[in-house]
């Protein structure tokens, strides 16, 4: 661990030259680079918890600068409101803004989310320039003076923009290190799967952007003070919200250290090349380098500097992938499970009670009705099936009764409550859970945070605790030793082969404890000894009293798991029993075998 | 009521190059789903090679579209090479970020070429204008909305009467499909950049001589085409020309009877809304969600 | 006419063709049924061209077609009518059908000439050349794929569950419409889920689960094979 060490010893190291350079320095030139160089670190941090962790990429961060400048510039001129207050408000506000940003992503994602904020940008320069009254418009508006001796030069300024910024990594890296970090992470990856198990996303999202738009606020109040003159055009700016993503993706985003390092690169370059180059083209040539290097960035080093070095150094260390034994668990505690098995199903008795029922669910696309009126019931502790050939509707069955796709008509109903309103974190909290047919993991978490990260319940303190807690890694470890995936712990789950994946996804849902588990051709693709042990492992989710319902197209594996068969055709159940008398059935096998055609004319081609 | 109506004239008119001015951005992202950041950028380029062409050669800007067409096609397949394939492949996601820095890469160009002064053409008609009624309806704007609805209809014959145009269509909509056919999605998207840069030389033409412009113009600009690409379908090039149109009448009303200081703030605002509202724009048609069973 | 041999494909980081050995002679129908997963479709796309095979040849009339990109096996003479999304539904019946012959489209003539020939196979080209093909019926959008996977004039059409999504009026339709294009002279390889169906049309057929052939014969051997059924319901990889 010695990497470590080093590592916080150059921190250390770092920051204490840092904060000795205006004690032993007069030169009021190098302090005001190294402020510019806080302020686009603190910008590029925050919006490294947007972009980089939750993976929503803004084009107008700045505005959150403009936002903190402002309201401190304007209590400060037309109320004399003293600047620490005068920035905190500063934060508050923009971090207000960036809560409702991030309402906005409910519905807009993705490129629409990109222009947005670039249009927000916009739109709030204009209404900065047009509330003149209130802004002083284009003619700028001044600060009253600092109120303190001239003697302590920058040192107001300095300081605080110096703890800023060591307060917002700090963050930065517990948000990272924490489950929001985990959470965030996840949402980047599979937003939709993200919610499937019980993440309230929404939540998470807030807590990331509100984060970003709050310290970047305070630091655009800090500016404000600085420069003792605003004017709409220099902070309401669309190149420097470019400079806060290049600082980021340069840096590495994703990282903590990422975008400060990439501020530090940045901005003394941006500082130079305006010193340096004189003229009415030095600021074409900064666009153009700063243009280029985002360019450059994005197509030869869109990882950034700091994991492209960290992944190069790892390379050289371990020469080839071997599983990782697992690391020694964090805090003392006996390895106890978390949750004790819940109370018994009876898999042998004739009664056991419905934990999910579909009663006449209908699905129409247009005029094609997918699901066409089905009803069915899963027992507690028991396993069910549900067969039917290609595009008879199971899929879409599944899709309804979990909420990806809202029903036209019917009622979903789990362990008595009715679930049709339900968005999909409620009714993973209420109990459900699915696999899918192409297994779904987080790619950017390892094995045992993907299995870690359903959530049942959701609360505020929980978002601070460490991404995996000792007893929930032992928890972990436990399941993945049953499915003989113990050695894999710590990898990615792209180092697993498909097989494997479907048992970690499998553990995903167990996590959760549900009342109720939908599998989706969990059996397709795998090998027969693979299966096995995923027929165990439904065996066991059973007697644990869940309710199991399984899609399969292998009869002879539904045969031995399930106590009762559903046959769906075109949207409509056909037929249900044990295995062996569906499969006896002959609506089933016409089902199957397809509709006989009126065959007398027809002859094949000689 | 002449107010009115005049304000609808200066309204329709400014609209119609909105929407032209749109098109390729309409084209780009409508067949495939890239939203290109340096629109404002290409336009500002196309508008300044035609201010040159004027300035230094006498062509008059509209003539001066067309040929600037052909080095606008050649730049849209190059960039489609060396950057959009490339940035596709590494990651979607990052595309817009990539044609946001080629915007402030060509701006920065644009300024060492040609300084950072304001430019306009000033061809003979550039400010006279006709009578109608009490109505005046000024050549130079007259002349641009014949050249919009004319770029309009020959993309759309394109679109819909040609072997490319249905390849296009076809690729667009349903990409293994058009490969069963033998049309490459790859080359068709080279294609497809081409015509988009070659539809905003006229853009272009049409900004050297209405507006003054500089360099960072391509701020308000790429602003101002999104808006109308989000309006009108993102994706619909008749669409495109329906949204400028309105943003035009939009602005011009606002100008007219609110303040010339807000009218800044109506080609924005859209974007804001609708995105919130219905993000695939309010005169497309409703996707469907489903894919099948 | 279709030869191959060990043929190994598939999506992402698994393969769903494991080692597929199959010949289809010329002139004939041959019908692959199978239970879903088995790999039928997928062997489809790796004769057309859409999806690169990992390994094994694809050998048509002679020539080593394997890996080629669709263009080159649609001037091969083959056509694939795909299971879904076939169509291009912003265009016209008698667009759709016009794109199939995209590769040649500098032969203006010749390209109408066979439209209006086509036409007398399938009335349809002529009486509603101009619906917006997102409008048609499912019988009818089967029978504008069909037409326009014949405007190359193919020696061989690969149909990819033809009958998907049809209601039992149309099958007899499509089953004629097959019929006609084999006896045209056309060599036919099908992927069918109703297998009554489909075998009623073969004169051969293919039994595939889980990536291989399980099975092959004459149509109606396979028809009447006792174990089919445990085919379908996995007792093979069981």
């Amino acid at each position: 661990m010695t990497s470590n060490l080093v590592r916080r010893a150059v921190i250390t190291l770092a920051l204490a030259a840092l904060a000795g350079i205006p004690l032993v320095s007069d030169d009021l030139y190098y302090q005001s680079v190294l402020m510019l160089t806080f302020m686009l670190a603190i910008g590029a941090s925050g919006w490294n918890i947007m972009g980089g962790y939750a993976g929503y990429i803004s084009l107008g961060n700045s505005a959150f600068i403009g936002l903190g400048a402002y309201t401190t510039g304007i209590l400060a001129a037309k109320q004399g409101v003293s600047p620490f207050v005068g920035c905190l408000a500063g934060g508050l506000v923009a971090g207000l803004a960036a809560a409702f940003l991030s309402l906005v992503t409910r519905r807009t994602r993705g490129v629409y989310f990109v222009i947005v904020t670039f249009a927000a940008l916009e739109l709030l320069g204009v209404a900065a320039t047009t509330w003149s009254g209130v802004t002083g418009g284009s003619q700028g508006l001044a600060l009253p003076l600092p109120t303190w001796s001239m003697a302590y030069q920058n040192w107001p300024f300095y300081y605080p923009l110096l703890g800023l910024l060591v307060l917002t990594v700090a963050v930065s890296a517990a948000v990272r290190r924490g489950k929001l970090g985990l959470g965030l992470f996840a949402i980047a990856d599979d937003e939709d799967k993200a919610s499937g198990l019980g993440l309230r996303t929404a939540v998470y999202k807030m807590n990331a952007f509100v984060l970003a738009g709050t310290f970047t606020g305070i630091a655009g109040g800090i500016y404000a003070y600085y420069v003792a003159f605003l004017n709409v055009a220099a902070v309401f700016d669309i190149v420097t919200s470019m400079l806060i993503v290049l600082a980021a993706l340069l840096g590495g985003r994703g990282t903590v250290w990422g975008p400060v390092l990439g501020a530090f690169i940045i901005e003394p370059l941006a500082n130079l090349t305006s010193t340096s180059l004189g003229g009415a083209d030095a600021g074409a040539i900064r666009l153009l380098l700063f243009g280029g290097l985002l360019g450059a960035v994005v197509l030869f080093l869109p990882r950034g500097v700091l994991p492209t070095v960290t992944g190069y150094c790892r390379r050289r260390q371990a020469p080839r992938r071997v599983p990782t034994r697992p690391a020694p668990a964090g805090a003392a505690g006996a390895a106890v499970p978390a949750h004790g098995p819940r109370q018994d199903g009876d898999p042998h008795g004739d009664v056991a009670d419905d934990v999910l029922e579909a009663c006449g669910l209908v699905k129409a696309f247009g005029g094609l009705r997918a699901v066409d009126g089905a009803d069915l019931a899963v027992a507690a502790g028991r396993v069910t099936g549900l067969i039917g050939p290609n595009g008879s509707g199971k899929t879409t069955l599944f899709n309804l009764i979990d909420g990806t796709v809202r029903a036209t008509s019917g009622q979903v109903v789990l362990a008595g409550q009715r679930i049709g309103r339900l968005g999909r974190p409620a009714r993973a909290h209420a109990g459900l859970a699915r696999t899918y047919q192409l297994p779904r993991l987080f790619g950017s978490l390892t094995v045992v945070e993907n299995i870690v990260i359903p959530e049942r319940r959701l609360s505020f303190a929980r978002l601070w605790r460490h991404r995996v807690t000792a007893a929930e890694r032992a928890r972990a470890i436990a399941m993945l030793a049953e499915l003989g995936l113990a050695p894999y712990a710590d990898t990615s789950p792209a180092e697993l082969s498909f097989g494997q994946r479907k048992l970690v996804e499998l553990a995903q849902v167990r996590w959760l404890d549900p009342v109720v588990v939908l599998l989706d051709e969990p059996a397709a693709g795998i090998s027969p000894a693979l299966a096995e042990r995923l027929a165990d492992t439904i065996r066991s989710l059973a007697q644990r009293g869940t309710g199991v319902l399984l899609v399969e197209h292998d009869l002879p594996f539904l045969a031995r798991l399930c106590q009762r068969v559903y046959v769906m055709a075109n949207g409509k159940i056909i037929a249900s029993g044990t295995a062996a008398q569906v499969s006896a059935d002959r609506a089933v096998v016409d089902a199957y075998l397809g509709d006989e055609v009126a065959l007398a004319s027809a002859e094949p081609a000689p | 009521m002449t107010e009115l109506g005049q304000a609808l004239v200066f309204g329709v008119l400014a609209g119609s190059v909105y929407g032209l001015m749109a098109t390729g951005l309409t084209l780009t992202f409508g067949v495939m789903k890239i939203v290109n950041m340096a629109q404002g950028a290409l336009l500002i380029f196309s508008a300044y090679l035609c201010y040159t062409l004027w300035a230094r050669f006498g062509i008059d800007p509209l003539l001066g579209g067309f040929i600037v067409t052909v080095p606008l096609a050649v730049l849209g397949v190059v960039l489609y090479k060396l950057v959009i394939q490339r940035v596709q492949r590494i990651d979607q996601g990052l595309t817009i970020v990539a044609t946001f820095a080629l915007a402030l890469i060509a701006e920065a160009a644009i300024a060492l070429a040609w300084g950072p002064n304001p430019a306009a053409a000033t061809p003979r008609y550039f400010n006279q204008a006709f009578r109608i009624g009490s109505l005046t309806v000024p050549r130079a704007q007259f002349y641009t909305c014949l050249l919009a609805v004319g770029v309009t209809l020959a993309l759309q014959a394109i679109l819909k009467r040609t072997w490319l145009g249905h390849a296009i269509t076809a690729a667009a909509e349903n990409p293994e499909g058009a490969r069963l056919v033998g049309v490459e999605p790859a080359r068709v998207g080279a294609w497809i950049f081409a015509i988009a840069t070659a539809s905003t030389a006229f853009g272009g033409a049409a900004i050297s001589f209405l507006y003054q412009f500089t360099p960072d113009s391509q701020d308000v600009w790429i602003g101002l085409t999104l808006s109308v690409i989000v309006l009108g379908g993102l994706g619909s090039v008749p669409g495109a020309f329906a949204a400028g149109l309105l943003l035009g009448v939009a602005e011009a009303i606002t100008s007219t009877y609110i303040s010339v200081r807000w009218a800044a703030a109506v080609p924005t605002l859209p974007i804001l809304v609708a995105l919130l509202i219905r993000p695939q724009g309010l005169l497309a048609r409703a996707t469907r969600q489903d894919t099948g069973t | 006419m279709i030869s191959i041999e060990g043929l190994r494909a598939g999506y992402g980081a698994f393969d769903i063709v494991r080692g597929v050995d199959l010949k289809v002679d010329a002139g004939g129908i041959t019908c692959i049924i199978g239970p879903n997963g088995a790999g039928k479709s997928t062997v489809l796309k790796t004769i057309s061209g859409i999806l690169r095979p990992r390994s094994g040849r694809v050998i048509i009339g002679g020539t080593d077609l394997s890996a080629q990109p669709p263009e080159a096996i649609l001037r091969a003479g083959i056509a694939h009518v795909p299971q879904r999304h076939g169509l291009f539904a912003r265009l016209t019946v008698r667009q759709n059908v016009l794109m199939g012959a995209y590769v040649i489209r500098r032969r203006r003539k010749h390209i109408d000439a066979r439209y209006q020939k086509l036409a007398q196979t399938f009335p349809l080209l002529a009486e509603r050349p101009d619906a917006a093909a997102g409008a048609l019926s499912g019988g009818q959008r089967r029978t504008v794929e069909f037409a326009r996977a014949l405007m190359l004039e193919p020696r061989v059409v690969l149909l990819d569950e033809p009958t998907l999504g049809l209601d039992p009026r149309s099958l007899a339709v499509i089953r004629d419409s097959i019929v006609a294009m084999n006896r045209a002279g056309v060599t036919i390889l099908m992927v069918e889920q109703n297998v009554r169906f489909g075998l009623s049309l073969a004169r051969h057929a293919v039994v595939m689960s889980a990536g291989t052939v399980a099975l092959t014969g004459p149509a109606g051997d396979v028809a009447n094979h006792p174990h089919l059924m445990d085919l379908f319901f996995g007792a093979a990889h069981g």
